[in-house]
């Protein structure tokens, strides 16, 4: 489910076929692991996750610097500030 | 209430709380008055498995509206600025709902050995956060069981947080935590909420410009639904093991559901979108449908018998287009399995009604 990238700056969390609230459990562990700076590129198939992202952000202060819906797959990067 | 008045200990800066987050009005607000008295507030919000927001957006939305229901939890914390985790529980809650300690609810909703687990669960955030309480927005005699006074005494006490749980709305009818004994806020702070009204809440929603918040139907368990815990009963009390899986939680509240033997069980799509999920699900279920007609799709759970295969198609023959024919040709598949029965499609509900769960 995850695994992080060769520059290993980047932790890529694939929860395809996960849903609500899990693919924001497994970012937010993903996210506790990686230093500030660092990001996380998450990868979902649920549509929630538009909304449950931004909104998980602004609670916690992280970044989204992109995301981007092709299909039914959500890719999103988020840095970690703090 | 009065804004800002949290005492920190000399030297300390904002003492910070643990808050049990649903998203709903009751613990919003407990946030937003936390905040009020000057806490850092980290709210916490826990995933049992039973979501039914999860399940919802499984289906590709709502089934009364299509809509994608938002994540309340989420959406709440965001709204008020405060940072949120969320707590994946549900492999240690298989053992909780099955064989609570202290019982069910009106439903399967196994509500005080629930509320102990989530709390033993804060405890262990509040150490790790150096945070002084856990805070949640239970209001006094609003729930039969679980918010009574002595229920609210008794999950203090097997979690371990006796004297450290806030319950700000209802504050002034409770005994004063150790954060009150310590001087840290004052019983004026509190309110005196109690009972099944919502009259005082909305006004005080209003009053800290809170304007949106999800009706109290909403809920996001399973287990308090009557048809989806009668489904579940049968489910734990026709396995030996008195064990379910992620799938069986999914399929729980998915199409029509008949008891057809001890160990079989059949799952009738209702809508063009169930029958998406029940092929998803099938995996070592039979698959099975009409072959010469329009009909949903179903699943049989078990290792079904002549007789029972016999009834089962019978069943799935009702609900296709070929129901007042004579005969229906109903295919069977599994893996690399297959066989076709014909039936006589049955002509009355009344017959499949002994089957219903």
């Amino acid at each position: 489910m995850v695994a992080a990238d060769d520059r290993g700056e980047e932790v890529v969390v694939d929860v395809q076929g996960e849903f609500c609230p899990v693919p924001i459990i497994e970012m937010a562990k993903a996210m506790k692991k990686i230093s500030v700076g660092g990001t996380v590129l998450l990868r979902c198939t649920d549509p929630g996750a538009e909304s449950d992202i931004p909104a998980w952000c602004k609670a916690t202060g992280n970044e989204i610097l992109s995301m981007v819906r092709q299909g039914g797959l959500i890719e999103a990067r988020i840095r970690r500030t703090r | 209430m009065v804004e800002g008045s949290v005492t920190p200990k000399p030297g300390e800066g904002r003492p910070k709380a643990i808050g049990m987050i649903s998203g709903g009005l009751d613990s919003s607000l407990a946030v937003r008055m936390m905040q009020s008295l000057g806490f850092e507030v980290k709210a916490v919000s826990f995933y049992t498995g039973f979501c039914i927001t999860e399940t919802h957006r499984r289906m590709g939305g709502r089934p009364r509206d299509g809509a994608i229901p938002r994540s309340e939890p989420l959406y709440a914390a965001a709204e008020a600025g405060v940072e949120v985790e969320l707590v994946d529980i549900s492999d240690e809650y298989v053992d909780i709902v099955t064989n609570p300690r202290f019982g069910y609810g009106a439903n399967m909703n196994p509500c005080i050995d629930c509320r102990i687990f989530m709390m033993k669960k804060a405890k262990e955030i509040m150490e790790a956060e150096g945070a002084e309480l856990v805070f949640t927005g239970e209001v006094l005699g609003q729930r039969p069981k679980s918010q009574r006074r002595d229920t609210l005494r008794l999950i203090e006490r097997e979690s371990g947080l006796e004297g450290r749980i806030l319950r700000p709305l209802s504050g002034r009818h409770l005994p004063p935590t150790v954060a009150e004994k310590d001087g840290l806020i004052r019983r004026e702070d509190l309110l005196s909420i109690k009972g099944r009204g919502r009259r005082e809440q909305i006004r005080l929603a209003e009053k800290l410009g809170l304007l949106e918040y999800p009706q109290p139907a909403g809920g996001c368990c399973f287990l308090t639904d009557e048809s989806y815990s009668r489904r579940f009963r049968d489910l734990i009390e026709n396995r030996d093991t008195r064990r379910y899986t992620k799938d069986d939680v999914v399929l729980l509240a998915t199409g029509r559901h008949f008891r057809i033997g001890p160990g079989e069980k059949l799952i009738v799509a209702r809508t063009d979108g169930e029958n998406l999920l029940l092929e998803r699900y099938a995996k070592e279920r039979w698959s099975l449908r009409a072959l010469e007609h329009k009909g949903p799709l179903a699943l049989c759970e078990g290792s079904p018998e002549h007789q029972v295969r016999h009834l089962a198609s019978r069943i799935v023959a009702r609900y296709g287009k070929g129901r007042d024919e004579k005969q229906v040709r109903i295919g069977w598949v599994r893996g690399e399995e297959s066989f076709e029965l014909h039936v006589e499609p049955f002509d009355d509900d009344a017959l499949i009604e002994p089957y219903r769960l």
